[in-house]
């Protein structure tokens, strides 16, 4: 069940009934739970053990931590918990891929490896409900939430249905306390996250799934086409999954807002950014800021624990300390992004930038220039234009087939290739004008749902007419499965 | 007034205004967004009709029926629907209930059960449906798929855009075109459903540039999805077969589809599953006369087909001339 789909509409509307009639906290929180839970199955019915498990292991691991006085059995406990999460996270996700590079290297001694695969099946969300459970028990053994005192409230959290698959990752002090208190939505929040959703729908079903056909068919044979269409394939690619993922948590937010919690944004114009920095300030911003604070700046502590000296090798240690931290991060988020190759360099390749970006921005290689009028003038739009070409390059290399695959797809579109096919695609092309205009003329900081929810009756009339229209009209037939789901 | 009302207020007269919008881009666009089964009469216009077409666009291109009702002397009906398939046609076999000899024309395309026509719930009765997918073992993605275009079909009565999207875009495209002086128009019309009792067409896919190729194919891929034979459309043409049989005469042609569209969409696996759906149904009205224009190697050339499964005019001259040629060496002629 996806959220675009006249299947979700009737689960949802008999939720909502449901809803209507419930009296007290308690009954309102069931029913959710429920929901939730059946939600689930409608993807996968034994994988709801799995989410059970989480969640369960992790409530009573956080009853533990705030039980425990001494460090050695603190950290025991939080043990416990990492290793269910990413136990299970790296038997369901990284077994077959361990296996596979195991077989690669034993290939390399002449061992026969026929067979080395194993029939495991991914649960979906499993990188999504782990993380967010995992947050819980951090943040409990930092200190900074209590434990949740409710096993209801915490299965509710870890498998609240609208952030279940493909998040955002909300982090427990953010959810916890909405579920400990009755919520009803006022008609000016539904009203705007209705709007919220109708923009996701646009985003998925408008954009998003129109030009993944032929996305995909450049994707599959890069080799058959010239550089334009490539370029074209790239441009597409980075549109489809921009509003794949934001449509799939605009509909998600929107959800959530309609039954009355509130959730933070997951994207903010991304494309707009002017540094790559600031790219992952705007881009799936629950999951960069999960790696902030539970793995880039505990890294950075810990290496900065071990660098005594002011410099290494010239360099100044706060620097060499974030690179260190910021591409062991970014080589882990591409891992959790998926069991290959292509997703590690993707990670390490955005880590890289990142890199350079700090570098550069101590270095200042060009502050003799900042008062310059030219200079002032066009910074600006070179500096999104190299931060998007950065992007480009990088979702290439996400989206590519293999290594081989993507090293063959830049290096056709770096050498202009003019042989083969030119495929002109009259999806691709208005799709990536469209998002453009959005991200050249709008504030990048505007929350369009609440602002459009509050313009005069006629203007909302118009605006709501339009994007059903939009939807109705333009929107693909059969949805498919939003991307982040396979991660 | 209460917040609440004023809310409902909104979103009333949103959903109005764009269901004005989506009529009067359907009517702008000429989009077909009724299930018209317009009556279609081949020799004499007398009296009832002697035989029944049941076939989609594919039968209708493929074969010049004027000449074979003229050479056979026969009267033939049908109620052509765009995209249709036996799960229609069975349905419409019911407006002839006289007729004495029955064409069906099945191909690759029209057999696909991933491949669903636009008025399928219009015509085909939702418990028919439920009972089909129940009796093929259907599998739930299908099942789900197939249930939805009858909630689709509600819908479109206040949005009837709703789920037509392609046609709302080569509409747009072709007016785009015709206004800026008609050069460009219908380069992808393959992918609009035409009622093509009478269409012909010179054009070959031959001379197709391949990206426009490969985006027709891409675009089939999309609505079509993973090919299957065995499922409620397999139950039907065996429903209609056994039914035309109480009628009379059965005469079945299997209309070939371009090399590109086997090639780029169908794997060996849906080959054989496609003949052994056709071989049940041989098994199933063993009285009826088979013609394989599929078969027939002149027919396996992409010159003589004007889309991917449409042939064109030539391709239609060599089909009907073998057609005739198979029956009159048929003890079984019609």
């Amino acid at each position: 069940m996806i959220f675009a789909s006249f299947e979700f509409v009737a689960f949802f509307l008999l939720l909502l009934i449901g809803r209507s009639v419930c009296r007290s906290l308690s009954s309102d929180n069931w029913l959710l739970l429920l929901a939730s839970y059946a939600f689930y199955v409608s993807w996968s019915a034994p994988s709801v053990l799995l989410i059970l498990a989480v969640s369960l292991v992790d409530y009573h691991v956080g009853h533990r931590l705030a039980l425990a006085q001494l460090p050695r059995e603190r950290k025991r406990w939080l043990a416990v918990s990492i290793g269910t999460n990413l136990g299970l996270l790296g038997f369901f996700k990284y077994t077959n891929f361990l296996v596979a590079n195991a077989g690669w290297a034993a290939r390399v001694f002449g061992f026969d490896t026929a067979g080395w695969r194993f029939d495991i099946i991914l649960p979906v969300g499993i990188s999504f409900f782990t993380f967010k459970s995992m947050s819980y028990t951090l943040d409990v053994y930092r200190r900074t939430m209590q434990p949740c005192q409710s096993v209801r409230d915490y299965l509710l959290f870890v498998s609240f249905f609208p952030q279940l698959l493909a998040g955002p990752i909300v982090r427990a002090s953010e959810l916890l306390p909405q579920l400990a208190r009755r919520v009803r939505a006022s008609a000016v929040e539904i009203e705007s996250g209705l709007v919220q959703f109708g923009l996701g729908a646009i985003k998925k079903l408008v954009i998003a799934d129109q030009v993944a056909g032929h996305v995909n068919l450049i994707f599959a044979t890069p080799g058959q086409y010239d550089a334009l269409t490539l370029l074209q394939g790239a441009a597409g690619y980075t549109v489809q999954i921009y509003c794949d993922f934001s449509g799939y948590s605009d509909m998600a937010i929107g959800v959530a807002r309609i039954l009355g919690y509130r959730t933070a944004e997951n994207f903010q114009m991304p494309y707009s950014a002017v540094n790559i920095t600031e790219f992952w300030h705007r881009w799936h911003i629950s999951l960069s800021s999960w790696f902030r604070d539970y793995l880039f700046l505990p890294s950075a502590y810990a290496f900065s624990r071990r660098m005594q000296e002011e410099r290494y090798v010239g360099v100044r240690v706060d620097l060499v300390i974030y690179v260190a931290a910021i591409l062991t991060t970014f080589a882990v988020c591409g891992l959790w992004h998926g069991a290959s190759w292509t997703f590690v360099v993707w990670g390490c390749y955005h880590g890289i930038a990142l890199g350079t970006h700090r570098v550069w921005k101590v270095w200042r290689p060009l502050k003799a220039l900042a008062r310059h009028t030219t200079y002032k003038r066009w910074s600006a739009a070179v500096a999104r234009l190299v931060t998007l070409a950065v992007v480009v390059v990088g979702w290439v290399i996400f989206r590519a087939e293999s290594l081989e695959s993507a090293g063959q797809y830049l290096m056709r579109i770096g050498t202009l290739a003019s042989g083969g096919t030119r495929l002109l695609s009259p999806y691709i092309v208005p799709a990536c004008v469209a998002v453009c205009l959005v991200h050249l003329l709008t504030h990048k900081d505007r929350n369009w749902p609440v602002e459009i929810s509050q313009r005069p009756v006629a203007i909302r009339v118009v605006s709501y007419a339009f994007m059903i229209f939009l939807v109705v009209s333009f929107g693909a037939t059969d949805a498919a499965p939003f991307i982040y789901f396979q991660f | 007034m209460s917040a609440r009302v004023r809310f409902i207020a909104t979103v009333g007269a949103a959903v109005l205004l764009a269901a004005l919008c989506t009529h009067l881009a359907a009517a702008a666009l000429d989009i077909q967004t009724k299930a018209a089964t317009g009556h279609k009469r081949f020799g004499s216009e007398h009296g009832a009709a002697q035989a029944l077409i049941s076939g989609s666009s594919l039968t209708y291109d493929g074969v010049n029926w004027r000449e074979v009702a003229g050479v056979l002397g026969l009267s033939i009906e049908s109620w052509p629907v765009p995209g249709s398939s036996p799960a229609e046609w069975e349905q419409l076999q019911r407006r002839s209930p006289h007729a004495g000899t029955t064409f069906v024309g099945v191909s690759l395309y029209d057999l696909n059960e991933a491949w669903l026509c636009d008025f399928r719930a219009n015509i085909v009765p939702f418990r028919q449906t439920l009972g089909d997918l129940w009796e093929s073992r259907s599998d739930r993605a299908f099942a789900k798929r197939l249930s939805t275009w009858y909630f689709l079909a509600w819908v479109r009565m206040v949005f009837p855009t709703a789920g037509r999207s392609d046609r709302v875009i080569f509409g747009l495209r072709d007016k785009a075109s015709s206004l800026l002086g008609g050069v460009g128009a219908d380069a992808d019309a393959g992918a609009k459903l035409r009622l093509a009792a009478d269409y012909t067409s010179d054009a070959k896919i031959s001379e197709w540039p391949e990206d426009r190729l490969l985006r027709r194919l891409d675009s089939m891929r999309g609505l079509q999805g993973k090919p299957g034979f065995a499922g409620p459309k397999h139950l039907a043409l065996l429903r209609l077969l056994q039914r035309a049989r109480r009628q009379g005469a059965v005469v079945v042609v299997v209309l070939p589809v371009s090399p590109p569209y086997v090639g780029g969409l169908l794997s060996q696996p849906d080959m054989e599953q496609f003949e052994a759906s056709l071989a049940d149904a041989k098994r199933a009205v063993p009285e009826a006369t088979w013609v394989r224009l599929d078969h027939v190697a002149r027919l396996k050339s992409a010159d003589y087909f004007s889309d991917l499964v449409h042939l064109n005019m030539q391709g239609r001259s060599i089909a009907t001339a073998e057609f005739l040629k198979s029956l009159a060496g048929r003890a079984t002629r019609p």
